[in-house]
């Protein structure tokens, strides 16, 4: 009887195996790339990879809000983005829908288990560092959140994606400025991961190489340990 | 020592506030994020968008965010899921959501789970199709039904 029970839950616990991790290497999207005009001002934000850390949501959204941080610790970062209409003279977008993801100061993003220098993190169940907004009038969307880490093959960044009337009207990338990111991972509390080694500044990032002008946000110190980031995103609304 | 993994299957023909938002919202998200995947809507389903680009099983997820409050909302009860003399809602622990299937064109093909992981259970006996179940902190047990919705996706030893 015995036997036949383990051997039963056995076969249960096999059938029930957890899903599989999808890991994949952060590949520059295979999507045509808008380009960026040399005078630079308005022109469509560089299409990049949406990564493997995406998620979304609606009215029973868990991530609809402006703080992200949910309890993350790490140097508070006040993030606002200007949704711009290159259709109509670069002016702002309203009601547009910003999604925008990023990891913890540990270089984790929540919704998956991923492997980090911590080992793994199974955060399926959470969504820290993970917020959506409409634009307002002015085109703003702003969140709260913190100055995110970095992991094993990228520099630091913040993943966006816009909507427009339900239609995805662009998957882009945010880049920090290189002396903010060394000063920040300088840090007390990030110390324990330290300095970015696998990729040491935005020029050397399979994402920002060729369009780092256009994705590097305005980041400046706005008191102690806390970084206002600013930045314009143009969309052909 | 167990847990127990239960599934609600939800489509159009569910009923039921939560089952209803579910079904609403998660039709609408799917719509959204299925967009980076499907281009031009060259694809219909969602088991066509996956064949073609692997990246598009991250929908399970990207979709079941949107869902989430009304998860939250539950309070951490399993819809439905009572001991064989209805005494007894089990609660769960988290929860996971699932696409089943589904097609851009037409929302009647809009199929998903909500998969609910429940806090560890004593389990005391098998009788038939039953589990015979119990909690630490107290000597009352209750039984429940096995199905093709429950699974047992933990065991241990007892120490």
């Amino acid at each position: 009887m015995e036997n036949s029970r383990k051997q039963f839950l056995k076969q249960l616990f096999i059938s029930a195996t957890a899903v599989p991790v999808l890991i994949e290497a952060c590949k520059k999207s295979d999507a045509a790339d808008p380009g960026i005009d040399s005078s630079g001002a308005c022109t469509v934000s560089p299409e990049e990879t949406d990564g493997p850390y995406p998620l979304y949501n609606s009215r029973g959204s868990s991530i609809q809000r402006v703080d992200i941080t949910d309890g993350k610790t790490g140097t508070p970062l006040h993030i606002t983005i200007n949704i711009l209409n290159t259709n109509n003279s670069c002016k702002p977008l309203a009601n547009a829908r910003v999604d925008i993801w990023h990891c913890d100061k540990d270089g984790y993003y929540s919704g998956y288990s991923n492997r980090g220098y911590l080992g793994t993190q199974d955060n399926t169940a959470l969504v820290f560092c993970r917020g959506l907004q409409y634009s307002d009038t002015a085109g703003q969307v702003k969140f709260t959140s913190i100055y995110p880490g970095w992991y094993e093959g990228r520099v630091t960044h913040i993943h966006a994606q816009v909507y427009v009337n339900d239609k995805l009207k662009g998957t882009t990338q945010i880049a920090f400025p290189d002396d903010i990111n060394a000063a920040v991972y300088n840090t007390a509390l990030y110390a324990a991961h330290g300095q970015n080694t696998s990729v040491t500044k935005n020029s050397a990032d399979m994402v920002f190489s060729d369009s780092l002008s256009a994705e590097l946000a305005t980041v400046t110190a706005s008191e102690t340990s806390s970084y206002d980031l600013v930045h314009n995103i143009y969309i052909a609304g | 020592m167990i847990k127990l993994a239960i599934r609600q299957v939800i489509d159009a023909s569910s009923t039921g506030t939560f089952a209803k938002n579910v079904f609403r919202d998660s039709y609408a998200e799917f719509l959204l994020q299925s967009q980076a995947y499907n281009p031009n809507e060259a694809f219909s389903t969602f088991a066509e968008m996956v064949e073609h680009q692997p990246k598009a099983n991250s929908l399970h997820y990207k979709t079941g965010f949107a869902v989430g409050l009304y998860v939250q909302s539950l309070a951490n009860l399993v819809p439905g899921a009572w001991d064989m003399l209805g005494n007894i809602q089990l609660s769960f622990e988290r929860h996971q959501f699932k696409i089943i299937t589904s097609c851009i064109h037409d929302r009647q093909l809009h199929k998903v789970a909500v998969l609910y992981y429940t806090a560890p259970l004593l389990l005391h006996k098998i009788i038939g199709d039953y589990l015979l179940l119990g909690f630490n902190d107290t000597t009352d047990t209750f039984t429940l039904k096995l199905d093709d919705d429950l699974s047992i996706c933990h065991y241990s030893e007892e120490s």
